[in-house]
């Protein structure tokens, strides 16, 4: 059990390195770059704006349109643009967990709409999007009841472990991405691929608990700040 | 007078007798702010925080800069920089009704941009301006500044002391509308500029405190420069 190491030295439930931005893009409301490790992921939210076609649009609430997207050269091999079967997948599910924690009511007719390019893949994508849009999100002035941070984890040679690499995904028995609001406790997505006992699922959610509470906190200390330099300018007036 | 920064989920305040506002929301007798934005403890019952980002809320009452979007059979569309175009019905805008008009593109027409009232707004019916009272109407000259809506009451002041320190500083008129929109009704360039460097000055530092005395420093400076 001892022999087992991680291809980048990292213990079981350690993250890689993550670096968050702010507001990187000028012509969005909002906007946010987040990077786990080699996963780097640029999002970008507009919005509340009108929908259209009118008609469409719903009476009482505002919808919320998520394209998840990988560029070409995010992959080692060409991926053609156009967008897949998983990228629409992935859109769906991630258009889900936020619809969870948007208060939609507030703009009637309107639609908030979320572009999320994954610049380099290297595993755990959707997580890191979901990352990126959450502080998208805020710097758009969009009403959330909590930040939403997300975290995978996963089963390789019988042990636990967090935040998979892409080449830990592809050999994994079992992984595992998470979603939620860590102040409310509340869970936006779970979903799982391969096969785990009831124990180590318990044991796994335990560990993707605590891992998204470090990315909370990293995410809070990004919106400050994006602030704080200001702050900071002025030192003690 | 402290104001603190807060992030959605922040806990502003607790009791049963306190209401949410249209940036927080209520679990129990907690009051959580739901975005970025900053917090100022008050003696009302309602509570809500001063968003430093995000598009504007339209509500009944405030005075906005539009710009014509569209012509229809009976009101122009307005973009008033919020989630949903406004609409400015023809009886809202003539105030003669029995006057006949050959060409309604004359009076106002696209891309012309108009200060205006918004008279009524809720869930189910689009923001209704009116440009009937006095003060409105279309403006046919000027400079227009964006800001972040939610940073125009720093913009004004207590009691318009900013804008007014601005306006005679500068020495030139200036309409403010509660959506973010700022015009300086002037030809002189060199001012254009100052008050732009001044609404960017406020865009970046709303929450630092002392802002008014630091725009005075910038405006003088500014204007010794120049003369």
């Amino acid at each position: 059990m001892s022999q087992f190491k991680r291809s980048d030295g990292r213990a079981n439930d350690e993250l890689r390195p993550i670096k968050a931005e702010m507001h990187v893009l000028k012509n969005a409301d909002g906007s946010a770059y987040f990077e786990m490790g080699n996963t780097k992921v640029i999002a970008a939210v507009y919005g509340p704006r009108e929908y259209y076609p009118k008609q469409l649009a719903l009476p009482q609430e505002s919808m919320v349109r998520v394209r998840y997207h990988m560029i070409p050269f995010s992959v080692k091999e060409r991926k053609s643009p156009a967008l897949t079967r998983r990228e629409i997948e992935i859109s769906k599910v991630i258009k889900e967990a936020f619809g969870g924690c948007i208060k939609k009511d507030l703009f009637p007719r309107s639609t908030i709409d979320v572009y999320i390019e994954v610049l380099n893949a290297d595993g755990s994508t959707r997580v890191a999007s979901i990352n990126a849009v959450s502080l998208a999100l805020v710097d758009a002035g969009i009403f959330l009841y909590d930040l939403v941070a997300a975290v995978s984890v996963g089963k390789i040679h019988d042990q636990l472990i967090v935040d998979l690499t892409g080449d830990e995904d592809q050999n994994s028995e079992a992984d595992m991405p998470i979603a939620m609001m860590p102040s409310l406790n509340k869970i936006l997505l779970l979903q799982m691929d391969g096969t785990l006992t009831v124990e180590e699922f318990n044991n796994l959610m335990k560990m993707g608990i605590q891992a998204i509470k470090k990315i909370y906190e990293i995410q809070k200390e990004t919106i400050r700040s994006s602030l704080e330099s200001v702050l900071k300018m002025y030192g003690q007036t | 007078m402290k104001r603190e920064i807060v992030l959605p989920s922040t806990l502003l305040e607790t009791g049963d007798d306190l209401k949410p506002g249209l940036t927080t929301y209520k679990i129990g007798p907690n009051i959580f702010s739901g975005i970025l934005g900053l917090y100022e403890k008050t003696n009302s019952k309602e509570i809500n925080v001063i968003p430093l980002k995000g598009k504007y809320y339209p509500s009944i009452g405030d005075r906005v800069v539009g710009i014509v979007t569209k012509f229809q059979v009976f009101s122009w569309n307005v973009d008033i920089n919020s989630f949903h175009e406004a609409i400015l019905p023809f009886s809202n805008a003539i105030k003669k009704e029995r006057q006949f008009y050959s060409d309604l593109n004359k009076l106002i027409s696209i891309n012309d941009v108009i200060y205006a009232e918004i008279i009524s707004f809720d869930r189910f019916s689009p923001p209704t301006l009116s440009i009937k009272k006095k003060g409105l109407g279309k403006i046919t000259e000027g400079y227009i500044y964006e800001m972040t809506p939610g940073k125009i009451p720093r913009l004004i002041g207590k009691n318009q002391s900013m804008i007014n320190m601005i306006k005679q500083m500068l020495g030139i008129r200036i309409i403010v509308g509660k959506n973010g929109r700022v015009v300086a009704l002037t030809q002189d360039f060199n001012k254009i500029e100052i008050l732009g460097e001044v609404i960017q000055k406020i865009e970046n530092e709303s929450h630092v405190p002392g802002l008014t005395d630091r725009i005075k420093n910038l405006l003088e400076s500014k204007l010794n420069k120049t003369s």
